[in-house]
């Protein structure tokens, strides 16, 4: 009978009920519609998503056609433009939008490759310098503080000098200069966790070391882990986008936005939407990348809500 | 204290070997230097004879050793494109980037520090909103791109400034203001959240209910107990503009510094000249961490060392 009663209880719960999971998806979701600025970034970095995956399909032309009797139109609001080019074309004829466009791939999968690499080696190296403490700590620690003192990007530029300049040494390159941020973030949550009863009774009930790392103490660093990946994101892009202006990373024909400005810069004076509008896409992705963080570490920390927001009442 | 700081010293050291072993062995086991430094039609016989005079055909740990007995006396071998000491060159150009890193910082400070204050006493107000979202779009702007608007702007459209060089203060104006855009926008925020926590603290209602002037109560009691993060994140910042962040601002406004040192050096592949600015680099960013450290203990008496 209680068994009948207890299936019967199960059938009526409402997916929402069943899923935790997606219960919080949910939270999550109702939350940013609350807020205007947070959700019209979010748009926006679907949209960019949209437009990267879907490039041949949005962009008007094919972004490396030149057109050599069209050179250096200004966009379609100037005098002289046409709507065929909506944002101009550059130095060699070829439409800006449409380079735009495609220069959002680079951005995007340098930031989330970097994110991903020294996310993960971050994370591992934080939680066992802080589940295991003592030695192995303090020796991760010191490398960590190491890394921190180094002049990043200069040693950066050294090392792409070195092993030429190419999406996976930039990748490469970037994963060496960032993941120490997550190991720090990381380790010192572990410390705080450690201690907790759930840790402790973990452990009594016989679970091995990396069950409790990964399967007990990593979901808890999850909302942490998602702030700072994001935070990163914004820094990666444009690190990448120094790197490639400064002519040292992403080589042509290939292009991304920090190229593009690269090679505007000389045309500058004459045309000066060669430099402004691939400037303007790393800036509002940026921007729309910190909103998001921004919004993300208010929902997941009452205390920064409040510094985020304001007291309520004063 | 005197330990303390001993020991922070003997760190510092161990950090700036740490960086030069790094530069050395990258710039010496991730390739070929000779190859890397002589022009691409090189011959044979000539890298080979190039090889030869630079001592690379030592054991790594020969070459290792003379890299670092002549290091530390501050001798890096002479600059292959300009003939003279490498490490003279950089302390020419180190004052320069000094200079330009001070001046950004300055205006920062002075900038940020009112409007972050300001918003925090009307959180959720116009004001505050209109300072913090500035100062996400400050944080956003990639600086390189942020100085060629400004030259378009004010140098060739306004001729206000020069467009690039070195000498007088017009030439200062825009690459000090777009290496401040970004402190800027941090300190702001830090100021504001800092002040926000301060003002709700218990001891604000007890100054205020001493009939203190909201002046002295904002002033005195709030902002001097908000200045620990404030003064931490300023001084995060130099290092940071130091260690590289000056880079591609040198480079858009041919301002003669370390960073555009570093980036004509990585063109002509100059590897005594890299390897004497990173280190100059990596010493003066360990300088500014160590002042930083040793003062936090004389400003705030609840920081201990031991």
């Amino acid at each position: 009978m209680a068994i009948e009663t207890e299936m019967a209880a199960t059938r009526a719960l409402s997916p929402l009920e069943r899923y935790p999971l997606l219960r919080r998806a949910v939270g999550v979701f109702n939350q940013l519609m609350r807020d205007k600025v947070a959700l019209a970034a979010a748009i926006f970095l679907l949209l960019l998503l949209v437009a990267t995956v879907f490039a041949p399909a949005v962009a008007p032309h094919d972004p490396t056609e030149q057109d050599l009797a069209h050179r250096l139109w200004p966009p379609a609001w100037a005098k002289e433009g046409t709507r065929d080019h909506l944002l101009g074309t550059d130095q060699l004829g070829r439409d800006i939008l449409s380079r735009v466009i495609y220069g959002s791939r680079v951005s995007l999968i340098v930031g989330v490759a970097v994110i991903v690499v020294a996310g993960v080696v971050g994370t591992v190296v934080g939680l066992v310098a802080g589940y295991y403490g003592g030695r192995v700590d303090n020796i991760l620690m010191r490398i960590v503080d190491l890394q921190t003192a180094f002049p990043g990007l200069l040693v950066a530029l050294a090392i792409i000098t070195m092993i030429g300049p190419s999406v996976t040494n930039i990748i490469i390159v970037l994963s060496i200069n960032g993941w120490m941020v997550f190991a720090r973030m990381i380790r010192g949550t572990t410390l705080a966790l450690r201690g907790s009863l759930f840790v402790d009774a973990a452990r009594c009930l016989g679970m091995s070391d990396s069950r409790i790392i990964f399967r007990h103490m990593l979901p808890n660093l999850a909302s942490p882990l998602i702030t700072l990946a994001t935070l990163e994101l914004a820094r990666i892009i444009l690190a990448e986008a120094v790197l490639s202006f400064l002519g040292m990373g992403i080589q042509p024909p290939a292009s991304s936005w920090g190229l593009m400005i690269n090679e505007g810069h000389a045309y500058m004076t004459m045309a000066w939407w060669l430099v402004t509008f691939p400037g303007i896409a790393i800036a509002l992705t940026v921007l729309c990348v910190n909103l998001v963080a921004t919004w993300l570490r208010a929902i997941s920390d009452p205390m920064q809500r409040m510094k985020q927001f304001g007291p309520r009442m004063r | 204290m005197g330990p303390f700081i001993l020991r922070r010293i003997v760190y510092s050291v161990a950090v700036v070997a740490g960086v030069s072993v790094f530069v050395f062995l990258i710039t010496h086991m991730l390739g070929d230097p000779a190859r890397m430094m002589l022009p691409l039609e090189s011959s044979d016989a000539e890298v080979e004879a190039f090889r030869q005079s630079m001592g690379f055909n030592d054991p790594i740990y020969v070459q290792f050793w003379r890299f670092a007995t002549n290091a530390v006396r501050g001798d890096f071998g002479d600059s292959l494109w300009q003939r003279e000491p490498a490490m003279g060159l950089v302390m020419e150009r180190l004052p320069k980037t000094l200079q330009l890193v001070a001046i950004s910082t300055f205006l920062a400070v002075i900038i940020s520090i009112p409007l972050g204050v300001l918003a925090a006493l009307k959180p959720r107000s116009a004001l505050d909103r209109v300072c913090t979202v500035s100062s996400l779009v400050g944080v956003s702007l990639p600086d390189f791109w942020l100085g060629l608007i400004l030259i378009l702007v004010f140098a060739v459209q306004f001729h206000l400034f020069y467009t690039s060089g070195y000498g007088t203060w017009k030439h200062l104006v825009l690459p000090s203001l777009t290496l401040a855009a970004r402190p800027i926008g941090q300190i702001t925020l830090i100021t504001r959240s800092a002040m926000i926590d301060e003002l709700s603290q218990q001891y604000m209602v007890t100054a205020r209910s001493k009939g203190l002037a909201e002046r002295v109560v904002v002033m005195r009691h709030a902002l001097r107990n908000a200045l620990i993060p404030i003064v931490t994140l300023s001084a995060w910042q130099i290092a940071r503009l130091i260690s590289g962040l000056t880079v591609a601002v040198e480079t858009v406004f041919a301002w003669p510094g370390v960073g555009l040192l570093a980036i004509q050096a990585i063109q002509r592949r100059d590897l005594p000249l890299i390897q004497a600015d990173v280190f100059v680099v990596a010493v003066v960013v360990t300088l500014v961490n160590l002042v930083l450290d040793v003062l936090y203990g004389l400003f705030d008496p609840r920081i201990r060392y031991d």
